[in-house]
C-alpha cells in the first residue's frame, strides 16, 4: 500500500487563512465582550494556582497543620474538605466555579437570543452537503450519557444548542491560545501516527463533540472517508452544520461508541480525545472493545485522556493536594464518572481487548499529556 | 418525535439534571452568592468598556463628535422603553446569584436520584 495524500498543517503557527476559517466570534459585540472577561479571568485566577511555589506553600501549610506530605490513604472528599479549610483555596474554588458559570451562562444567552437564526442556519445544512449528517432521533440514549457535564446547563444531550455552546465558550474563554482556532485539534490530527503500512483511507473520531479534531484529520488526509461519531444529536448536528460552512467533506452520526454501525476491521484510525472519562466503566469497556473490531488489523487507535492508573507517567495523584484537586474536578465539575475513569487500570483494558499498547505516543504542546496508541495486531 | 424551539426542532433529549449549581464553598452561602454577582458585574463593565473603546474610536477617527454631546443626551421615550428594558435584563443577570437554590451537595453525586427533566427551552434563559 502507498502512503495517503498528506497535508502538513503547523498548529503553532496557523496561517492566516486557517485562523480566519477556523476562529469563532458571537454575533455582537457585547457577548464577545462578556466571553473575553471571562477568558482574562481564568487567565489571572489560574496563572500562578500550579506553579512550583504555590503548590511548596500549600504544602507547608498542610504540614503546619499536622498533616504529613506524601500519599494519603483519606479518600478524595476528606482531601478535598482539609485543602477548603484555607480560606484562599476556598474563594479561588468559589471564583474558579463561579466564572465557568457565567462562562457557559452568558455563551447560552447569546445563542437563545438568537434562537431562531442558529435553529435555521441549522437546518438549512441538515441536508446539504459537503459530508452528511445523520441523526437518531429515537436511539436509545443510555442513562449515563444524559448526565449533565462540565456544569454546561442541559447537558451535551439535552440543550438544542449543547454544540455551539460547548465549542464557543471554550475556544472565546476556556482554552485561551489552545482551541481559539483549533491549535489543540490541529495538533492531535497532525501527531495521530500514521499505520505501518501508510494505508489511510477510513478515519473514525469518536466522541466528536463539535467535530474540531473530525475536520482536522479530514484537512490532514484529503484522501480519506471521515467520520465524527456522538451520541448527542445537537452536537452532530452542530459539527456538520461547522463542516459543511467550512467546505469540509466529513460525515457525522448520532451513534453509541460502544455500538457503533460500521462493519468488523472498517478504520485504518480511530481518535478519541477526552471522551472515556465522561462514560461510565462498563461503556468504557465495551467501547474499547468496540474500537477493536471496527479497527483493522494494523490500525492505530489514538486516545488522549485524563489521569488512569496503571499509566506510568499520568497516574492519578495519591496525595492531600491532588486527591482534593480529582475530587474538585469530579464534583465541581461534575463529571460523574472521572474518578471510576481515574482508577480503572485503562492500559490493561487495551490490552485485554487485544491491542498493543504504547503507553508514550505523541503528547499535546498544551498539555504535555503523552498520547496513549493502541495497534491492533496484524 | 424531538423537541422543538419556536417550532424548530432540536434534536435535544431529556437530561439528567445536576446539583452543581447548589454548592457553597464559603462560610454563608449569601458571601458565595455576592462573589458571584460581583463576577457578574466585572463581566458587564468590562463588556461597557469595550463598547465605549469602540465607540469612542469610531466617532473621533469617522464623525468627528465632540465628546461633549454625548454628556448632553436625551433618549426618546422608545429609547428609554428599551434601555428599561436592558436594564432589567441587566440585573437579572448579574444578581439572580444573589437569591440562587442551595443545598448540601458536598457528597458524592447521587446519580440515581438526579431528576430527569426534558430538553431545555427559550423559558429556561428567564
Amino acid at each position: 500500500m502507498s502512503a495517503q495524500a498528506e497535508v502538513k498543517i503547523d498548529p503553532v503557527r496557523l496561517p492566516a487563512d486557517l485562523k480566519a476559517r477556523h476562529g469563532v466570534r458571537l454575533r455582537t459585540l457585547d457577548d464577545n465582550s462578556l466571553l473575553n472577561f471571562a477568558r482574562g479571568f481564568k487567565l489571572w485566577l489560574s496563572a500562578d494556582w500550579q506553579t512550583k511555589e504555590a503548590i511548596e506553600k500549600r504544602e507547608r501549610l498542610l504540614t503546619s497543620k499536622g498533616y504529613p506530605p506524601g500519599n494519603t490513604n483519606r479518600d478524595y472528599q476528606e482531601c478535598f474538605e482539609i485543602m477548603m479549610e484555607d480560606g484562599t483555596y476556598a474563594a479561588r474554588t468559589r471564583l474558579q466555579w463561579s466564572i465557568h458559570d457565567f462562562m457557559w451562562d452568558r455563551t447560552m444567552r447569546a445563542f437563545y437570543g438568537d434562537a431562531d437564526h442558529y435553529l435555521q442556519a441549522m437546518e438549512e445544512t441538515d441536508n446539504a452537503g459537503p459530508g452528511s449528517l445523520t441523526l437518531r432521533p429515537d436511539i436509545a440514549i443510555p442513562d449515563y450519557a444524559r448526565h449533565e457535564i462540565h456544569r454546561q446547563p442541559g447537558g451535551f444531550v439535552g440543550d438544542a444548542f449543547a454544540g455551539w455552546v460547548y465549542h464557543y465558550a471554550l475556544s472565546l474563554a476556556h482554552y485561551p491560545g489552545v482551541s481559539d482556532n483549533d491549535e489543540i485539534f490541529f495538533q492531535i490530527a497532525q501527531s495521530h501516527p500514521i499505520p505501518a503500512d501508510g494505508k489511510v483511507a477510513r478515519i473514525i473520531d469518536i466522541g466528536c463533540g463539535p467535530g474540531q479534531s473530525t475536520t482536522a484529520f479530514k484537512q490532514r488526509f484529503p484522501d480519506a472517508e471521515v467520520w465524527g461519531l456522538d451520541i448527542s444529536g445537537p452536537m452532530v448536528r452542530y459539527a456538520h452544520h461547522r463542516a459543511a460552512k467550512m467546505g469540509i467533506d466529513v460525515h457525522f452520526t448520532q451513534d453509541l461508541a460502544e455500538e457503533m454501525p460500521f462493519p468488523d476491521n472498517h478504520f485504518d484510525i480511530v481518535n478519541d480525545y477526552i471522551m472515556f472519562h465522561e462514560s461510565n466503566r462498563e461503556a468504557m469497556v465495551k467501547a474499547v472493545k468496540e474500537v477493536f473490531r471496527v479497527l483493522r488489523p494494523g490500525g492505530v487507535f489514538g486516545h488522549l485522556d485524563a489521569f488512569t492508573a496503571g499509566h506510568p507517567t499520568r497516574q492519578p495523584p495519591g496525595d492531600i493536594q491532588g486527591k482534593a484537586m480529582l475530587w474538585n474536578i469530579y464534583r465541581n465539575n461534575y463529571e460523574p464518572f472521572y474518578l471510576d475513569y481515574s482508577e480503572l487500570e485503562f492500559p490493561s483494558v487495551l490490552a485485554e481487548a487485544g491491542f498493543e499498547v504504547n503507553l508514550d505516543g505523541p503528547a499535546v504542546l498544551w498539555n504535555g499529556r503523552p498520547r496513549t496508541l493502541a495497534t491492533k495486531p496484524v | 418525535m424531538t423537541s422543538t424551539i419556536n417550532g424548530h426542532p432540536t434534536y435535544a433529549a431529556d437530561y439528567f439534571e445536576g446539583d452543581w449549581n447548589k454548592s457553597v464553598f464559603l462560610d454563608n452561602p449569601h458571601i458565595d452568592n455576592l462573589m458571584t454577582a460581583l463576577l457578574g458585574l466585572g463581566g458587564e463593565y468590562w463588556a461597557m468598556r469595550r463598547r465605549l473603546m469602540v465607540v469612542e474610536k469610531l466617532l473621533a477617527t469617522k464623525c468627528g463628535i465632540d465628546p461633549s454631546e454625548i454628556e448632553t443626551y436625551h433618549p426618546s421615550e422608545d429609547e428609554q422603553k428599551s434601555w428599561d428594558r436592558e436594564r432589567d435584563d441587566f440585573i437579572r443577570r448579574v444578581f439572580s446569584a444573589l437569591v440562587r437554590e442551595v443545598a448540601d451537595v458536598s457528597g458524592p453525586i447521587d446519580i440515581e436520584g438526579a431528576k430527569l427533566r426534558p430538553p431545555r427551552n427559550l423559558e429556561d434563559m428567564s
